[in-house]
């Protein structure tokens, strides 16, 4: 009983050991993006794919930071009449290194709107109506020239959060243009 | 016995196992944004002796200013004068003379930063100490040796308080001035005593 018992153990030991090498990789379908797995608790799931990291070229005073690259996939058991918003919010400097005392400032624009630091910024929609996933790309970090030029020597950066939830109902598209009319 | 041992501590592991999924890494959700700016690197030379660097030198007495990309590896050669050595080695205020090396320090800039370089006379006791200032460029130099930062030094006779070579007649020289003879008496009473030990466990392991 005890030997049966202690081969029972043993088995589980290494049945349990092998559940860590199955851990989800990035696949070169999602490359130059970063999935994240959002699960609801619940039935509903899906998986949100935010953009790479990325570098803004020296004196450049407008760059998207989105480019179309927050998506959200395999939704799955998402209620009718629902909405997945894919957000991020942004805090309004660079740092240098370690160095939080030397800051370069930025705005944040999107849409033809300035959004303020700390403030959610819609990037990305699925709708269960039309099962349509809508990519936005209007969203830009702004950086004067004056605040180039100011600037210490050193490379600098910035964490640009993204979240998504599940919503009811159907929202307006974050652009305020009309959504896509289910086929 | 052993086999409840055995069975509890698989148990355990079993438990630890199932325990490993629950801490594995949670996903990214922040994507980093960066950008550079190029760094000013200033130069600060004493008088006796250059700078080189990216091949440009800069000689005694000046302060020049460049500008790099972050992450640029910069090669500083200094070399000073005859008679003369670094005595200060400073980079954006943190001495750095320890990783002067061969007269090349290396540098991976990635703020802006200030080299300053200060050069003394060579105090080590060297059979000709005239001083020759005949490497330098500079005009306004001039070859009287005057006011050097240490009043007490002279060109003294005997310039180390060692009178008596402390070294065997038949090995290198080194940088260790104390007693052989002394560290040769330790040797002896180590062995002695690793002997006695020796000799008290063979006792013991007959009786």
């Amino acid at each position: 009983m005890k030997k049966i018992l202690s081969f029972l153990l043993t088995l589980a030991l290494l049945c349990g050991l092998g559940v860590t090498a199955f851990a989800e990789e990035d696949t070169p379908s999602t490359k130059g993006k970063q999935a994240v797995k959002a699960t609801v608790t619940g039935d509903p799931s899906w998986v949100l794919v935010i953009p790479a990291d990325q570098t803004i070229p020296y004196l450049t005073e407008e760059t998207d930071i989105v480019h179309d690259d927050c998506e959200i996939n395999n939704p799955k058991h998402i209620p009718a009449q629902s909405t997945i918003n894919a957000s991020l919010v942004h805090t309004g400097v660079f740092t240098l290194g370690a160095d939080t005392s030397k800051t370069l400032p930025f705005k944040l624009n999107a849409f033809g709107k300035e959004v303020a630091a700390g403030e959610k910024v819609i990037a990305s929609q699925y709708w269960s109506d039309t099962h349509d996933n809508q990519c936005y790309n209007e969203i830009n970090i702004v950086i004067s020239r004056s605040a180039w030029e100011g600037a210490d020597g050193g490379v600098y950066t910035t964490p640009v959060t993204y979240s998504s939830e599940l919503v009811s109902g159907i929202d307006d598209a974050a652009d305020g243009a009309p959504r896509p009319v289910e086929p | 016995m052993k086999k409840r041992i055995l069975c509890a501590l698989l148990l355990c592991a079993l438990l630890m196992a199932l325990s490993v999924p629950a801490f594995a890494a949670a996903p990214p959700q922040v994507q980093t944004v960066s950008l550079g700016i190029p760094c000013t690197v200033t130069v600060d030379v004493g008088k006796h002796g250059r700078v080189s660097v990216g091949g440009t030198t800069y000689t005694g007495a000046s302060i020049r200013a460049f500008k790099v990309d972050p992450g640029t590896k910069l090669a500083f050669v200094i070399t000073p004068d005859k008679g003369y050595s670094v005595s200060v080695l400073t980079l954006t205020g943190e001495d750095v003379l320890d990783r002067l090396l061969d007269g090349e320090l290396d540098v991976a800039v990635l703020r802006d930063e200030t080299l300053l370089v200060r050069f003394a006379r060579d105090t080590s006791p060297s059979p000709t100490p005239t001083p020759t200032p005949t490497l330098t460029p500079t005009p306004t130099q001039k070859p009287a040796p005057t006011p050097t930062p240490a009043p007490t030094q002279k060109p003294a006779p005997t310039p180390t308080p060692a009178p008596t070579p402390r070294r065997f007649p038949f090995g290198p020289k080194t940088g260790d001035e104390s007693a052989v003879s002394l560290w040769a008496a330790l040797a002896a009473v180590s062995a002695l005593g690793c002997a006695a030990a020796a000799a008290i466990w063979k006792k013991k392991d007959k009786k």
